[in-house]
């Protein structure tokens, strides 16, 4: 017995002096009690997963230009009680240069939210945000209606303004508008469709008409997250899609399924802002390029308050900004990421060499074994960050040729400019990405294709998604209902 | 043979490569949270653990595979560092310590890796430390958020409220969030600005999803400044809340605990504080069990669980921590050798003098006999202006011990508009003393 | 205790002995866990559950807390015998264990309570308890279990559930859990960075039992060695950068030459065989390469036998033996010295007739290897006896002798070292300093041999020496290794009988 502990205590002592350069690990104190604030924050209601901006192409209104951001990444549809909320503390805006001098200061949109809560759930005191029952509509009536009669189980309930900024001028375009609440589940709400449609409020504009909606929609994004993820781990070997896979767009007749690939964000939502208004109230005379980008922001604040000072008072600092797809993503050094989130696009000449040298290229090259553009990419600069190569300011804006007329949806090609038939015929789509982009638009393929370079580009490499989990809607929000809380799948469609 | 022909034989080895997961890995489009990398992670669900899980499993495993990637060791580093603020399961820390100084020999001025050992010097109170950590992710990344958060509070720790100040600033300027939301609000605490501090804790609450863990840390911080205001309903309410969003948080438990005490609903109390303890016995949750059960006359669980904290303590000493502040002000507290305490104090001031080592010093020295020392550190205690009821009870006290009846009458009515319910064991003592000395006006000892 | 000694004069030695906690056997999972452990063996005649409960040092605080009936802050045996019966008990109402879908109750067979030393004096707690449920009777073919561990659901720690048949003849399937251990029943945790906390509180299985009945499951009685899991954490945790491999090295070559300081370990008996034979600096170093060398091979066949024989023979009970074998090669050697010297002595030729001057400087010029010293010493021998082994010189096989028995007895500390490296896949830094430990000990060996070798000449050179006492020393020696066997054997065999 007396051995027992000698060895044990020995051996220990031993292995404290063996590594006595470095201090003996608390175990206890580990737990102790100073005040740890978390060091590092996810915020999702300022995280922008998407941002899509291009001419409409419902019928009839190709004179509409269409901007859309979508937030927080990857709902879960069945997430109660409270489901997810816009943040009444984050200003989302779209920023717009339509001189084309690379600034996108010319025309911006706001959003702001306030929350309330209201109706049965309050009476009720329970803790539950979205009540009604469709089976007994007598006892909880079921939540057919965003305000009035129908609305008493709407318990928390967003509203929101629309701000137009130009230059000086502030315009509220709208105000009160109510945000659609996200998808509990068929007997809360028995009619989620008839229910955000009331979410699309029209919008008098100089100009004309325009609409507005926010609330919760199924997210659009398509990719094998896992895959890429997986040290780009696609599933199959190499990574090519045959001629017939490639040119197959989901269109009307083709067969609905992916090539190789696992769509990973089936199932999950997103929470949306779309706006439609008028291109003439955009587009400035003989500027046929805008570009613009998806911004959101948090107030920022003074740590010690000056003396009978307002309780908060600091300008918003923008937390997140969104252009083109990826570029947060693979383009931006993890080192500079909260740098390049902060700064304006028009300042992005300080970053101008992660587009030079792209690390996805040198990863591509790396993980496949095949000679991809790894420097020196001027294109990629030219066609990221200016309207025209001449240019000298650089941007990292969105930019969308507003001349080029709107394709139909269902003749929309998810390769855009690289866009090809069964039998290898080009047909090209100029209509989508990186002109302007769309949610049809198959940005992981082509970002690949176009980063790697023509080895990419000819074998036809790609993460084996080529569509959403859900139909895309023809008309305005254009994207497609959220799956609901209760019924929610994810699956490989 | 075709490019793409040698590539399908040269796969398998190049996935080795840590270069391209170091590339993707950790910013891959709404990849698994990925701390360290704020604003473009996931966000998510209200249901936060299982999801730490996942992304742990995840990292992994992607380790196993390929153990030079030194992105998926900081972010694995990180996510352990999460799951222990989760589980207070200390074990996780020797993990996340491994793999992140195998990422930093890799790469030693890598900021998120810097980020995460400079979390766990604070954690295991290594302030100074974990400041010369958070300034060299500063360098290495001068607009880090993160680096500054790391700043900040280990300048709080040492005392250098300025320099928090500064950073905090810093950090807010580069990125207003939770995190520096938080910071800020804290700093407005300590400088009295109660007000500004709900705001602030309450947009720290408002900035991510309710259910994570941050967020309900936040929450619970919120419901103490509700609680320290004594606006004990409020604070109940908010500790519910927390409750209510992440089931079991022995912190939002704990809470509940001290509010059903200041209500005097002591067995409550006593089944809350016991469900927290049991989960995560931090001795200032035993050193306020400890109260509650005297306060409800059990004397027997009293000694129990005063051994308990005793154990805590030579636990602490063999593992090398400094004296744990709270420790001493119990020991004070209960006349154990009120002394030995402020002998130990003495130590821990001379390395860092923040307002609480001061106001922790102050009690002890008072406790020890030497009121006319205290006073000394109960005024560098309240050198902030907080309005913290027990530092200024502690004021009060020795203020009374010398003598100084308007000073002891001016610090005990600001106890008592601050928190009339501040602690089971000194509020009703503070109410008698302070009609004492309404009443004489003389020295009450 | 002698290796503790060494470690404690190493520490002042180090200036470090403050930075260090004293005897930081620290809970490996940290000083809150409450750790479980069941291994379900079903068997013809029922299925055993034999349970592992592994507190830390805090839970064990509160559950002593509720052990001490009479409030006197000890636990006697009387309580101690309570509290095992109480706990086997709470910890069975939570276990649930279904057969074919219908509950089974299992029955408390035996359990087992110890306290192990953990972190600050502060004990630890570890009940070890054999549970037994009936088979489901007139079940034929495979039967289905589910077993779940429902105690102490929020409470974090290790929790872990194997499953192996309890008899030769049983076979189990499907089952959701492994086999073996990863814990060696919560007494070793491993501390892989890339392994999260085992969490596993559920088992699923089918089983045909067989005919045969389980095998006995016998709780140890709780005090089981805690592999040095400190150690294990610590190093994991580390990089081995050159520096602090060297570091390490040197670290355990002065572990290993402290560990010779302290007493036993033969010195007495080097420096006796030493004098009294005609050592030379060949000899010490002869002498030395041979601890080294059984010192580390002891430390590798200790190793092996604790990592594959451990079933049949717990390495603890084999120190006795080693002593024992240790004290009677030393006796078999002191002997045949006396024998030999006392014979040289009676015949009135003084052993150290043959330390001349030519002697001395032939071991100075003497610069060959082992097998040239071998050669040297037998061309010696041929000088003036005729009959091996020569009372006063230096024989090979004495010495070779000699040097096993300094180094027979593994110093525990080597074997943990060893034992831990392994179990961190470094079992090539374990052998190195396992060896550096061993070098460290030999050097402080011929180092004290040397200085007697030396101190000698010196006395000799002054004319001291002379004399019938001094013509008697070797003899005298020789008797003091005798003895000292008889010593060490004496005291080591009560323990191995």
């Amino acid at each position: 017995m007396l051995r027992l502990r000698v060895l044990t205590r020995t051996a220990l002592l031993l292995a404290l002096v063996t590594v006595l350069v470095l201090p003996p690990w608390a175990q206890v104190g580990d737990a102790a009690s100073h005040r740890e604030a978390p060091a590092i924050s996810m915020d999702p209601e300022a995280d922008i997963t998407d941002f899509f901006m291009f001419r409409s192409y419902e019928p009839g209104k190709g004179d509409k230009l269409i901007l859309i951001m979508d937030v927080i990444p990857g709902e879960e549809p069945s997430s109660g009680p409270n489901y997810w909320n816009f943040d009444p503390n984050v200003l989302y805006s779209f920023e717009i240069d339509n001189d084309g001098d690379g600034k996108a200061n010319d025309v911006s949109f706001e959003f702001s939210f306030t929350t309330e809560l209201r109706g049965e759930v309050t009476a009720l005191k329970l803790p539950l945000s979205y009540l009604g029952d469709a089976d007994a509509p007598d006892k909880l009536p079921p939540i057919t209606k965003l305000d009035g009669p129908g609305s008493e189980g709407l318990g928390l309930r967003q509203k929101y303004s629309v701000t137009m900024v130009k230059g000086n001028d502030r315009t509220v375009i709208a105000d009160g508008l109510i945000a659609v609440p996200s998808n509990v589940g068929p007997r809360t709400m028995p009619d989620y469709d008839a229910l955000a449609a009331q979410g699309i409020y029209n919008l008098d504009l100089p100009g004309g008409g325009g609409r507005v909606f926010a609330g919760q929609r199924d997210d659009p994004f398509y990719i094998d997250l896992g895959a890429t993820f997986d040290t780009l781990n696609f599933r199959r070997n190499p990574p090519l899609l045959t001629m017939a896979e490639d040119a197959n767009d989901g269109a009307v007749d083709a067969q609905w399924f992916n090539p190789f690939g696992v769509d990973m964000l089936s199932g999950f939502n997103v929470n949306t802002i779309a706006l439609e208004v008028p291109m003439s109230l955009i587009r400035r005379a003989g500027q046929p390029k805008i570009g613009a980008y998806a911004s959101t922001a948090r107030r920022n604040v003074h740590v010690i308050r000056r003396d009978g000072g307002p309780v908060d008072s600091g300008r918003f600092i923008q937390v997140q900004r969104l252009a083109n797809p990826l570029i947060n993503e693979v383009i931006i050094g993890t080192q500079d990421k909260d740098a390049w989130n902060a700064v304006d696009p028009q300042d992005e000449a300080q970053f101008l060499d992660y587009y030079l040298n792209p690390r996805l290229a040198l990863a591509l090259q790396l993980v496949f074994g095949v000679p991809a553009a790894t420097s020196n990419r001027t294109d990629l600069r030219d066609a990221l960050l200016k309207y025209a190569p001449t240019d000298t300011q650089l941007s990292e804006l969105l930019r969308l040729d507003t001349t080029v007329p709107p394709t139909p949806l269902a003749n929309q090609h998810r390769l855009g400019p690289l866009a090809h038939d069964a039998a290898g015929n080009p047909t090209p789509d100029p209509a989508g990405w990186p002109n302007g982009r769309r949610p049809k638009d198959d940005v992981t393929d082509v970002a690949v294709r176009l980063v790697g370079g023509p080895n990419y580009i000819q074998a036809l490499a790609g993460d084996g998604v080529n569509f959403n989990d859900k139909p895309l809607t023809t008309s305005f929000p254009f994207l497609a209902s959220p799956h609901n809380g209760r019924n929610r799948v994810h699956q490989n469609p | 043979m075709t490019p793409w022909q040698r590539a399908g034989a040269a796969l398998a080895l190049a996935v080795v490569l840590g270069a391209a997961v170091e590339v993707l890995g950790p910013s891959a489009r709404r990849a698994e949270p990925v701390p360290g990398l704020s604003g473009a992670v996931v966000g998510g669900p209200a249901v936060p653990l299982p999801r730490t899980d996942r992304s742990i499993a995840d990292l992994q495993g992607r380790l196993r595979a390929n153990g030079d990637d030194r992105g998926a060791q900081t972010s694995l580093g990180l996510l352990y560092l999460q799951k222990a603020r989760e589980t207070a399961d200390p074990a996780y820390y020797p993990k996340a310590e491994g793999v992140l100084r195998q990422a930093l020999a890799s790469a030693p001025e890598d900021p998120d890796t810097l980020v995460g050992l400079g979390v766990l010097a604070l954690a295991r109170h290594d302030f100074a430390g974990g400041l010369a950590l958070g300034e060299r992710a500063a360098r290495a990344s001068p607009r880090k958020s993160a680096a500054y958060g790391i700043v900040t509070d280990a300048n709080v720790e040492l005392g250098r409220y300025d320099e928090a100040i500064a950073a905090a600033q810093r950090m807010v300027d580069i990125r207003p969030d939770q995190s520096s939301y938080a910071r800020a609000s804290y700093l407005r605490e300590l400088h009295g600005d109660v007000d500004g501090a709900i705001e602030m804790m309450q947009a720290a609450v408002d900035a991510d999803a309710p259910g994570r863990e941050g967020t309900e840390w936040a929450r619970v911080q919120l419901g103490n400044l509700y609680f320290n205001a004594g606006q004990i309903d409020s604070a109940e309410s908010t500790y519910r809340l927390s409750l209510a969003f992440l089931p079991d948080y022995f912190q939002a438990k704990a809470g509940l605990a001290r509010a059903a005490a200041a209500r005097g609903d002591y067995d409550q109390a006593i089944r809350l504080y016991s469900e927290a303890t049991q989960v995560a016995p931090l001795p200032d949750l035993v050193a306020q069990l400890v109260d509650v059960y005297h306060a409800a006359g059990r004397e027997n669980d009293a000694a129990q669980a005063q051994a308990l904290l005793r154990a805590e303590e030579k636990l602490y000493a063999a593992n090398g921590v400094d004296t744990d502040l709270e420790m001493a002000l119990f020991d004070a507290d209960h006349d154990v050798d009120a002394a030995g305490a402020a002998q130990r104090l003495q130590r821990v001031w001379q390395q860092r003098r923040s307002v609480h080592v001061a106001d922790a010093l102050a009690w002890a020295t008072f406790k020890a006999g030497d009121c006319r020392a205290a006073e000394g550190y109960a005024r560098e205690a309240l050198r902030l202006g907080t309005r913290d009821a027990l530092m200024l009870y502690h004021a009060g006290r020795i203020a009374a011990c010398l003598g100084q009846v308007g000073r002891a009458r001016a610090l005990l009515d600001d106890v008592l508009r601050t928190n009339p319910r501040f602690s089971v064991r000194y509020a009703s003592d503070a109410a008698v003393l302070r009609d004492q000395l309404a009443g004489e006006g003389g020295t009450v000892r | 205790m002698r290796c503790s000694w060494s470690m404690a004069i190493l520490l002042v030695a180090l200036g470090i002995a403050g930075a260090v906690p004293a005897a930081a056997s620290a809970h490996p999972l940290g000083n809150f866990t409450v750790n479980r452990y069941s291994r379900i063996e079903p068997a013809g005649d029922g299925v055993r559950v034999f349970y592992v409960l592994d507190m830390a040092e805090i839970p064990t605080v509160q559950e002593r807390a509720r052990m001490d009936a009479d409030g006197d802050g000890r636990i006697s045996d009387a309580e101690a015998e309570q509290a095992a019966t109480r706990l086997a008990d709470e910890v069975d109402a939570m276990l649930q264990l279904t057969l074919n879908g219908r509950p089974a109750t299992l029955r408390v067979e035996r359990r087992a309570l110890a306290f192990p030393p953990g972190q600050a004096d502060l004990p630890t707690l570890r009940l070890e308890a054999v549970y037994r449920a009936e088979l489901p009777a007139g079940a034929t073919g495979p039967i289905g279990l589910v077993y779940r561990d429902e105690n102490s659901p929020s409470r974090i720690g290790w929790r872990e559930v194997v499953a192996r048949p309890g008899a030769p003849g049983t076979e189990l399937r499907d089952a959701s859990v492994p086999a073996t251990d990863a814990s060696d029943e919560l007494r070793a945790y491993p501390n892989d960075l890339l392994a999260s906390p085992l969490d596993v509180r559920e088992a699923r299985l089918a089983f045909v039992p067989g005919l045969a009945p389980g095998r006995e499951v016998a709780p140890s009685g709780g005090v089981v060695q805690r592999v040095n899991d400190a150690y294990t954490a610590l190093a994991a945790a580390r990089d081995l950068s050159p520096p602090a491999i060297a570091l390490s090295l040197l670290v355990a070559a002065a572990l290993g030459a402290v560990h010779a300081l302290s007493p036993g370990h033969g010195k007495t008996i080097v420096a006796a065989y030493l004098v009294g034979s005609n050592g030379t600096a060949r000899h010490a170093a002869f002498l030395g390469a041979t601890v080294t060398a059984t010192h580390t091979a002891g430390v590798f066949a200790l190793g092996l036998v604790t990592l594959c024989l451990s079933e049949l023979i717990l390495p603890e009970r084999l120190y006795p033996f080693l002593e024992v074998g240790s004290g009677l090669l030393v006796v078999g050697l002191g002997t045949g010295l006396f024998v030999g010297r006392a014979r040289a002595a009676l015949a009135g030729r003084a052993p150290h007739h043959h330390h001349g001057h030519g002697h001395h400087d032939h071991a100075h010029d003497d610069h060959g290897d082992v097998h040239h010293h071998h050669d040297h010493v037998h061309g010696h021998s041929h000088h003036g006896y005729s009959h091996a082994p020569p009372p006063g010189g230096v024989s090979l096989r004495s010495l070779l002798a000699l040097g096993v028995s300094g180094g027979l007895l593994p110093c525990p500390t080597a074997l943990v070292v060893l034992l831990g490296a392994i179990a961190l896949g470094r079992v090539a830094f374990g052998v190195l300093l396992v060896v550096a430990f061993s070098i460290g000990l030999a050097a402080v060996l011929v180092g004290l041999g040397l200085a007697l070798v030396y101190a000698r000449r010196l006395f000799e050179r002054v004319e001291v020496g002379a004399g019938p006492l001094w013509r008697l020393a070797p003899v005298a020696s020789a008797l003091a290794i005798a003895l000292a066997g008889v010593a060490i054997t004496a005291q080591a065999l009560p323990q191995a009988l």
